[in-house]
């Protein structure tokens, strides 16, 4: 062969070319395309039913005020578990929910419209969540997440205590936009925002966004020596993470409309961590769903046991926490993967 | 065309004055012109981690076109070397130059350069696909706007047709698709020396490309590793098969303990009496 003429070698090779195709990614038999396109469609409906009644279907168990908490836990959960992209913890959630509640205090205050509000809220997270960036840029691993939480400790002492107080300390308690008066109309707006982050996340999850954010989470080293600058990445999916969760801490605002200081605590960061991991971590729906049994459903036992549940709150998280861990690893994501398989008649 | 008798006498001053341009050891002649380009020039490198000097006044050459090999034994900083080379540390002094300018800037400034490499445990991202992994090396050349020298066809081919056939080059036979966790060894390095391929580098730096792999594969790699270099690419090799080093190599430097013990042809190499003692063993 001419040195000109390059070949592959599984051309000029005697060897027979093998292909393997894994046993997953062969077709489904038709009867089991018509049952997986039936049970995926059933779900999409069940779900279109749920999200649009689900402060109604739930009203016999509590206030809509409960699914609302629910969904905001859940949006930090999803703000967690997003850093976990790039393989770091993130501490800090909290602290930039906190950026929320103040920022949608201020913005009130000037007398900006709500409609403006959700949009400069979560571009001015961007600021902090570069300062976050530029650690995660030096540091990796326990020490990143170190540094978050210092970060989140800094932010309380320095800004919330003093900005907030012990017990919610503007002058006047954040007022409600009238679209948002009731639990019930709030519910559909942070549902919306939700479900809009959720497919906005899995969308750049499939993209050549995700397939990066998952290299560099595999190896950093062997991502930027081929030359792809994980810096990039990084900034990119924290500043996510850190609009999400600045949002999530504008509707607590509005749906507390009191926010002592005390709420944002940083050591609740690490049980928001917590609850990512119990969903699955990375996992977008995952995240989602520990959101609203960590957050919603502990509101609607305290609702249905008439008070006598209040204080148990974190035992009952701690024990679903505990199951779902030593039971599936791979938490409340791998749960619905498996329902789904199930359901679909698939045996892999 | 026949040319006239009357036209040929004519042009005789212009052929005399071309055959006079172009005598060998003039500014024309054709060794000069196809003179081996220097892709990376390293002088005097050297760096220490505490109190362990890991490399010592090291040079190397690495031109278009050879093969260079670094052996040593085990701990002698060959891969050090390559990381000085490639950014991941920053020597304390020397020089190294890439297509004659200093190589300077981060490790991803380096890789957009064209310094392409492998590491001596494959670092594959596991959790994508064959295709996918390759398709990222692909995504650097098609961003840096670099040809693939040692195929231009590659250059016509979408990317991911090309990251297909690059894969098929280096001899993966599986299915591209197949995620890349569920890869055996051999494939592992086959699969990381196709993606650094198909970021079309200029400088391939190899870190044990043949360890793991069976005879064939690593016949086929050693044939691989000549028909790239002698295509215009700039092959830097550590490996401690000799018979992979010595067959495949233009020129060797063995480093002992972060210096270097010599440096020449394979045959040079083999009859070095330091060497011998050194590395290859008295009875080599």
């Amino acid at each position: 062969m001419s040195v000109t003429e390059l070949r592959p070698a599984a051309e000029v090779s005697d060897a027979p070319v093998v292909e393997r195709i894994p046993t997953a990614m062969l077709p489904l038999p038709r009867p089991l395309r018509f049952r997986a396109a039936a049970v995926r469609t059933a779900g999409l409906l069940a779900f279109a039913y749920l999200f649009l009644t689900l402060p109604r279907t739930l009203s016999f168990a509590g206030p809509a005020y409960a699914i609302d908490f629910g969904l905001i836990v859940a949006l930090a959960v999803l703000s967690a578990s997003v850093v976990a992209w790039v393989g770091e913890i993130s501490l800090a959630t909290l602290a930039q929910m906190g950026m929320g509640v103040v920022m949608l205090n201020t913005l009130q205050n000037h007398g900006v419209p709500f409609a403006l509000v959700l949009v400069i809220v979560a571009l001015s997270s961007i600021p902090v969540s570069l300062l976050i960036g530029f650690f995660a840029l030096r540091l990796r691993g326990v020490n990143f997440a170190i540094a978050t939480l210092a970060f989140a400790y800094l932010a309380q002492k320095s800004f919330f205590q003093s900005y907030l107080g012990a017990e919610g300390g503007f002058e006047k308690p954040i007022a409600r936009p009238s679209i948002v008066s009731s639990d019930t109309r709030l519910y559909y707006l942070i549902a919306g925002f939700t479900l809009l982050v959720a497919v906005a996340c899995y969308l750049i999850r499939k993209s050549w966004i995700g397939t990066r954010i998952d290299a560099l989470r595999d190896s950093e080293m062997a991502f930027a020596v081929l030359g792809h600058s994980p810096g990039r990445y990084k900034l990119f999916t924290i500043c996510l993470a850190g609009m999400i969760a600045t949002v999530a801490g504008t509707f607590y605002g509005i749906l507390q409309q009191v926010v002592p200081a005390n709420y944002f605590n940083p050591i609740l960061a690490i049980a928001y961590f917590a609850y990512a991991v119990v969903g699955g971590l990375g996992s977008i729906g995952g995240a989602i769903a520990a959101g609203l049994v960590f957050g919603a459903v502990p509101k609607y036992l305290d609702a249905a046991s008439q008070g006598r549940f209040v204080g148990y709150d974190q035992f009952f998280a701690g024990l679903v926490a505990l199951c779902v861990i030593l039971i599936i690893p791979g938490g409340l994501a791998e749960i619905g993967q498996r329902l789904r398989r199930r359901a679909e008649g698939r045996t892999r | 065309m026949s040319l006239a008798p009357a036209m040929y006498d004519r042009l005789a001053p212009a052929r005399e004055r071309i055959r006079v341009r172009m005598a060998p050891g003039s500014r024309w002649s054709i060794e000069r012109r196809v003179r081996k380009e220097e892709v990376l020039t390293v002088s005097g490198v050297s760096i220490r981690f505490g109190g362990l000097q890991a490399l010592d006044d090291v040079s190397l050459l690495a031109r278009a076109g050879e093969v260079t090999g670094v052996i040593g034994p085990n701990g002698a900083g060959k891969t050090t070397f390559f990381n000085c080379i490639s950014g991941l540390y920053t020597p304390d002094q020397g020089e190294i130059s890439f297509h004659g300018s200093p190589l300077r800037g981060s490790v991803v400034a380096r890789g957009r350069a064209g310094v392409g490499r492998t590491f001596q445990t494959p670092r594959l991202f596991a959790s994508l696909s064959v295709l996918d992994n390759l398709l990222l090396g692909v995504a650097i050349a098609e961003a840096t706007g670099r040809d693939y020298a040692f195929e231009s066809t590659l250059n016509r081919l979408t990317p991911p047709e090309r990251a297909e056939r690059i894969a098929r080059l280096v001899g993966f036979r599986g299915d591209v698709n197949r995620s890349a966790g569920s890869l055996a060894f051999g494939e592992l390095r086959v699969v990381e020396f196709a993606r650094a391929l198909c970021a079309a580098p200029s400088l391939l730096m190899l870190d044990e490309p043949a360890s793991g792999l069976d005879t064939d594969q690593a016949a086929d790699l050693v044939a691989l590793m000549r028909r790239l270099a002698d295509l215009g690419l700039a092959v830097l090799l550590i490996e401690h098969d000799m018979a992979v080093v010595m067959g495949v190599c233009n020129t060797i430097t063995v480093l002992n303990f972060g210096t270097v013990l010599a440096c020449g042809t394979p045959l040079e190499v083999q009859a070095d009496e330091a060497v011998r003692e050194a590395y290859l063993g008295r009875s080599a």
